[in-house]
């Protein structure tokens, strides 16, 4: 029963302060809610003071590191934030050094509220480049990286994700290695002005509950032209997955923004193969690009080329792009140290509309392996000028099993490999005919010896020489052999090659392959 | 002439005969329902607990050949008892209780017989049959998550002999895993790792993780 009679003015003021105190309560309690909308108005607030160049505080004896040097800086695995927890993340951070020169601030967010995670010089051992005497007592962090029991729930240790320097980040999947780098954005990447790097200035980092098995990141982006609030979300799995949602403020107007900009390597590979003499037959932290557009899906071997180049697809509304390690054998690398059959191709699954705009494939020369040479990102055809917004959200699939991507009626260019072009004579000597040959092998289950294909075939600056197709029993697919002459050795040569059934049904994805300027 | 004539008259005779026992049978039944109706009437008049008992024997019996059946099974005997209404009473209940029981022993022979054949259908829990079915649980319930409605009903379902409620109930709780399936939109690829966990889960408590376990194995 309920007690209908009238209380007490003693208790209904009694009353009346427990639903004021609880009001408050609740108030102050949803204040404290860290959310992806607080980096948002952060950044928003940001872009409207003018950018203040963040100022390096590094000695000497850090900054004058080389990269092997900085690499033996230990973050004490005992003092990893989450250790003495039952959570299956661990994080540990990064000591400034080389050319990280500026402090990161990291913040915890435990029960929705913000602790900042402190640098203290006891959580690194300097001891092995012999500055344990330093004083670092006034540095801070460049970044972080978080530890995941990603290839056997005993070995708690694995790395799987790392932010460090400018927007960069990695991610890894179960049994892979580090390789290409994702960006929170690029700006006027290859332009003549310059580019523009865009760092995360603030993280704060969701402590998981035990057994999660997430982790939530939110960032805050600061460049001259631009700031922005990321949500990154980090599933570590077989394939690791990143979300990342984004919301830019212009500042200034800017030439070229880059979205979900790759950053990868490509050295050489049988598509180019080494100029000089190399045991290894490919160096590659990726060698193609893929993208779908529409129903057609495209694949552009990656160049290390002689000058830098440009290349771009117009899109409308596009859903998904990548960079691809497509070789996944050692026997294509060879190479007992780096193990790039072990580097995960990553696929940017579109998950808003992007509206119309370009992939961009920024191809840079190098000379060596540790240049990332490689930049794809997607390009809106707004021009973004002070005041503008610009929101976007995606996913990016660090995968070793990419192929499963593609659909079934969908035949892949399984390898390209360049070559100079021959005949055979009659005395069945192959003689060079001053042509350069590209001999693709297309390879899917709906390609077979008894169903006969076409070639459909075009090309720029140039002729085809000749276009032959022939069963490979061993791949169970079809190789073309495309001869060609460049017209113009200054200039890219771009060729065109899809299969096709008889009646005109097309069979493969497109490749798109660019002979390289000489 | 001769022999034709004794020809049709033993026809006759025969016909004669037969057209008599009819109706001496006949004549019996009717004399027989006669009686039952007079032994009802006089049993039944003012004693209700013969009309219950009447009652409650025709619920088991059925109208249409209760009268049959009380003639068959006797109750004609009561008629020259000294005490009818003790006797058809005692009939009825008789008859009543001796139903029931035959009833109630078919049903759990029945019953039995059901058990017995489902029992026949379940497999030996040997290490193969195990693996197998933490396997195909695993693949169940992860197609339960994915809504794979098409390999659910034609293939899960019967090879875990799920009856329907069975199927409501996992599909529901597999519906309140909110966490699961954010993780599997975040990321496809932890299927697998759920799969894989599932499997290793089972192998070490298959009776607690392959689906309707105790209706599958002996």
């Amino acid at each position: 029963m309920y007690n209908l009679s009238p209380i007490s003015r003693f208790s209904k003021t009694s009353t009346c302060k427990i639903i004021c105190i609880a009001t408050l309560s609740c108030l102050s309690f949803s204040s404290w809610a860290f959310t992806f909308n607080d980096v948002v108005t952060k950044a928003e607030k940001l872009s409207k003071k003018a950018y203040v160049q963040p100022s390096k505080n590094l000695p000497s004896e850090l900054s004058s590191l080389q990269f092997a040097d900085y690499q033996k800086i230990y973050f004490k695995h005992d003092k990893a934030y989450w250790n003495d927890r039952k959570s299956r993340f661990k994080l540990e951070f990064y000591h400034e050094g080389m050319y990280f020169d500026v402090p990161v601030k990291i913040n915890e967010i435990v029960n929705n509220q913000v602790n900042e995670i402190k640098y203290n010089p006891d959580y690194f051992d300097l001891s092995q480049i012999h500055l344990e005497n330093l004083d670092t007592k006034k540095l801070g962090f460049a970044g972080f990286k978080v530890h995941y029991p990603i290839n056997n729930p005993m070995k708690t240790d694995d790395e799987i994700f790392t932010a460090l320097g400018g927007s960069y980040f990695r991610a890894v999947g179960k049994d892979q290695r580090y390789g290409l780098s994702a960006r929170g954005l690029a700006i006027d990447t290859g332009e003549m002005s310059g580019e523009e790097f865009p760092r995360f200035k603030e993280y704060w980092i969701e402590r998981p509950e035990p057994n999660q098995k997430h982790l939530v990141i939110y960032a805050l982006l600061d460049s001259k032209s631009v700031t922005g609030a990321y949500k990154i979300t980090l599933v570590p799995s077989i394939d690791t997955t990143v979300t990342v949602e984004g919301k830019v403020f212009f500042r200034d107007s800017v030439k070229k923004v880059g979205v979900a900009p790759l950053t990868s390597m490509f050295l050489f590979g049988p598509n180019q193969p080494s100029p000089i003499l190399n045991y290894r037959p490919a160096m590659h932290d990726s060698n193609g690009l893929s993208i779908v557009a529409n129903n057609e899906w495209i694949w552009r071997p990656l160049n290390n080329p002689k000058r830098l180049s440009f290349s771009s697809y117009s899109l409308d509304n596009p859903k998904a792009f990548g960079l691809i390690q497509r070789d996944k054998g050692f026997d294509d690398y060879q190479d007992l140290d780096d193990h790039y059959e072990q580097r995960p191709s990553v696929w940017v699954e579109i998950l808003n509309n992007w509206h119309k705009g370009r992939v961009e494939l920024v191809e840079i020369p190098t000379a060596d392996e540790t240049n990332d040479n490689i930049v794809a990102f997607w390009v809106p055809e707004k021009q973004y000028k002070a005041g503008d917004t610009l929101d976007f959200k995606y996913r990016l699939h660090y995968s070793l099993n990419e192929k499963q991507r593609y659909p079934k009626n969908v035949a892949l260019a399984e390898s390209t490999r360049l070559s100079l072009g021959d005949i055979k004579q009659a005395n069945l000597i192959r003689k060079l005919d001053g042509s350069n040959a590209y001999v693709i092998d297309f390879v899917g289950p709906n390609l077979s010896d008894k169903k006969p294909v076409k070639v459909i075939s075009s090309i720029t600056n140039g002729s085809i020489v000749s276009c032959d197709l022939q069963y490979n029993s061993v791949t169970q697919g079809w190789r073309v052999i495309v001869r060609f002459n460049a017209e113009d050795n200054k200039k890219t040569t771009d060729i065109r090659i899809q299969l096709a059934s008889l009646t005109g049904e097309i069979l493969s994805e497109t490749w798109s392959g660019q002979f390289p300027a000489q | 002439m001769k022999i034709a004539n004794f020809f049709t008259c033993a026809i006759v005779s025969i016909l004669v005969a037969g057209c008599v026992k009819n109706n001496m049978s006949s004549t019996n039944s009717k004399t027989d329902m006669d009686q039952l109706t007079n032994l009802k009437q006089q049993t039944e008049q003012n004693n209700p607990f013969v009309v219950d008992a009447k009652k409650q024997l025709l619920q088991l019996v059925g109208d249409q050949h209760f009268d049959s059946y009380l003639i068959k099974h006797g109750i004609l005997d009561c008629k020259d008892n000294s005490n009818q209404s003790s006797c058809v009473l005692k009939f009825y209940l008789n008859q009543y209780y001796k139903l029931k029981y035959d009833i109630q022993l078919k049903k759990v022979i029945d019953e039995y017989k059901t058990e017995h054949n489902q029992e026949l259908e379940k497999i030996t829990p040997t290490d193969g049959n195990i693996n197998n079915y933490c396997q195909w649980s695993a693949d169940f319930v992860a197609a339960t998550y994915t809504e794979d409605t098409d390999n659910i009903t034609k293939r899960y379902q019967p090879l875990f002999k799920m009856s329907a409620q069975d199927l409501t109930d996992l599909k529901t709780k597999v519906l309140k895993d909110n966490y699961s399936h954010f993780l599997i939109e975040e990321n496809p690829t932890i299927l697998q790792e759920m799969k894989t966990d599932y499997i290793e889960k089972c192998l070490s408590n298959p009776k607690d993780n392959i689906i309707n376990y105790f209706k599958i194995f002996r």
